[in-house]
């Protein structure tokens, strides 16, 4: 396990580099001046000329860059240009609000989309197969968006179930209040999930049931629900959790349409703001976050493997 | 002779029939009959658009704004500008329609070139494409195509540009690896040995082998871009305002929909039967494509 994880770790570091260096890249090429953007549109020449050379934006690209490496390798990702805040301190606060959306998300689809592909397989080709397999087409070709705000208008405007958005009642709080304002956050976000993981379990699961040791199973007078449920989930599970951890992977750093919707205070609304305010240390510092999170995640789908499958071992 | 023989496994001269027996086989199932019955009227909109007796999409009427559904003369209401929705939505289906498949063309004019050069190509070459591909994929692709479109600006043709290069890795991946099987196959040597050209070889003897491997991620692919760019527009950097765009709808409907859901229920749901119907497609060319698949979904 040991020098598993250390490979992957050292793996993991030219892709990190070639991230920033590509976001980097990106931001310096794109239009439009931080300084500029900052000081408004009535500022002098002199001004901007002066923000800029306090920014260190008057330096070469290749320069700002190394200088901003150096200051990572040491843990500081520096200071946001438009918070005025170190950016390690704002984008751990945003990540926190992101990562509380994104598992309520991934928990929710996995509730929803492993018992619909269970109940779709079992009873194949009967009408609750079609209806289940109707809804999870509907669910994963809807925009997250729109649905999100056709549920704020059924569940909070008619049925006042649910708050409009924001992550908790101003005075109020406590984790009750959290629950209360992730519900419809998560199940818009993870609802088109749902829907391709009820037709994965589905097509898995029907794959599985048809294999030889399902069928000593219940030639061994197992009651069907255990052949389902222990033999052929349990095999079906390894492939779900690679679905749900790279699907989770993309939620830490993917959530924004969501977020914008529900005025979620996450890092994906973070970050579309600073790359419209060209807060070059704020995207740089969200990405990496996003970036090193993807990879983290995808190591520990790895890991869960052995877990969930004895047979898989790290050495 | 020999080379006559090498074109045997390849589709170029596809007789009509088999086109129109993939046609019959897809109308066979409810859903592909779904499928091709939403498409073909979302294509006949999108081109009879200036001939349907619609109001002016671009007509703002301010004494008829935020009227609801059924409203004389307006089927489906009125926008916050007076504008009639029914006719934006019809309007709107050219630039999704448009925005859809000329992104998802461009994503497999690129990714299959990167995904040929990666998969015929030196072994260096295809390790330098398939590293940079990593770093593309290992980003979430909301925020790639944002940060792409704050490079290159707002607007149509961007966000059609931003919308494609996601999808980029996506078919280069597949093609690689499609090639890299093609790459043993005696036809491909057998072309090889008797001289064809480079240029020749991918035109004529992989790229119609790779088509069939890549009917249906082109297929389902559309539906995502049109997601994807109605995605792009709703938080104002795709398609702008006035256009009569589904995402930019939905976008212009934000501050209004609390109290008239209507105007973004309408344009939403345009974009959801659209994806649906190539969702469906998708699916359904799947199992006409690869027969082991039927066994075991339906």
């Amino acid at each position: 396990m040991g020098p598993f994880l250390l490979r992957r770790a050292l793996l993991s570091l030219p892709t990190l580099l070639l991230v920033s260096v590509a976001v980097f890249s990106m931001l310096h090429a794109s239009p439009g001046d931080p300084a500029e953007l900052l000081l408004g549109p009535f500022a002098s020449q002199e001004q901007i000329a002066r923000i800029s050379s306090e920014l260190g934006l008057d330096q070469p690209v290749v320069i700002q860059f190394a200088r901003w490496f150096s200051h990572v390798v040491q843990g500081d990702l520096g200071r946001s240009y438009s918070l005025r805040l170190p950016v390690l301190q704002e984008v751990t606060r945003k990540y926190r609000a992101t990562l509380m959306l994104a598992t309520a998300a991934v928990v929710m689809s996995s509730l929803i989309g492993i018992s619909a592909g269970v109940i779709a397989a079992v009873f194949r080709g009967t009408f609750l197969d079609s209806l289940v397999m109707v809804l999870a087409l509907v669910g994963l070709s809807v925009p997250v968006f729109w649905l999100g705000m056709i549920l704020i208008v059924v569940f909070s405007v008619r049925a006042q179930l649910f708050p409009v958005g924001g992550m908790v009642t101003p005075g109020a709080g406590g984790p009750l209040d959290y629950l209360h304002h992730l519900v419809l956050p998560a199940l818009a976000l993870g609802t088109a999930n749902a829907g391709y993981l009820a037709r994965f379990v589905r097509s898995s699961l029907i794959e599985v049931l048809g294999e030889d040791y399902v069928r000593t199973a219940v030639a061994k007078g197992i009651a069907r629900r255990a052949v389902v449920l222990k033999h052929a989930l349990r095999n079906v599970m390894v492939r779900v959790v690679t679905v749900q951890g790279i699907q989770f992977g993309y939620l830490l750093g993917g959530a924004v349409l969501t977020e914008t919707v529900f005025s979620w205070p996450g890092i994906g609304s973070l970050m579309l703001q600073a790359i419209l305010s060209r807060d070059f240390p704020l995207v740089q510092g969200a990405v990496l976050i996003v970036a090193v999170s993807f990879i983290v995640v995808n190591v520990l789908v790895d890991l869960a493997y052995s877990l969930i499958d004895p047979r898989v071992r790290y050495g | 002779m020999a080379e006559r023989a090498a074109n045997v496994p390849t589709v170029g001269h596809r007789p009509a029939n088999v086109t129109f027996g993939i046609l019959r086989r897809l109308a066979a199932s409810p859903q592909g009959t779904f499928a091709m019955v939403v498409l073909a009227a979302l294509i006949f909109v999108s081109i009879a658009a200036p001939f349907l007796p619609l109001p002016d999409p671009f007509q703002s009427d301010p004494a008829s704004r935020l009227r609801p559904p059924m409203t004389q003369g307006h089927a489906l209401g009125t926008d916050e500008l007076g504008r009639d929705i029914l006719s934006r939505i019809v309007w709107g289906s050219r630039l999704s329609l448009g925005v859809g498949l000329g992104a998802m063309l461009a994503s497999f004019a690129v990714g299959t070139a990167l995904g040929i050069f990666a998969g015929t190509g030196a072994n260096w070459l295809d390790q330098i494409v398939m590293r940079l591909l990593d770093v593309l994929m290992s980003f979430p692709y909301v925020l790639l195509s944002i940060a792409i479109v704050a490079v290159i600006g707002p607007g149509l043709i961007n966000t059609v540009i931003a919308v494609a290069a996601i999808g980029v890795p996506t078919y280069a991946r597949i093609v690689r690896s499609a090639c890299l099987t093609l790459r043993e196959e005696e036809f491909i040597s057998a072309a090889v040995a008797i001289g064809v050209s480079p240029a020749r070889l991918v035109l004529r003897h992989y790229l119609p082998n790779l088509f069939s491997v890549l009917i249906v991620t082109m297929t389902l692919d559309v539906g995502a871009k049109i997601t994807a760019a109605a995605g792009l527009s709703f938080i104002g950097l795709g398609i702008q305002p006035p256009a009569a765009d589904w995402g930019a709808m939905l976008a212009s409907g934000r501050s209004y929909f609390l109290l008239t859901p209507h105007v973004v229920v309408f344009p939403g749901l345009a974009i959801l039967l659209t994806v649906m119907a190539f969702n469906l497609l998708g699916d359904k060319l799947q199992e006409l494509v690869d027969p082991k698949f039927t066994k075991g979904s339906r």
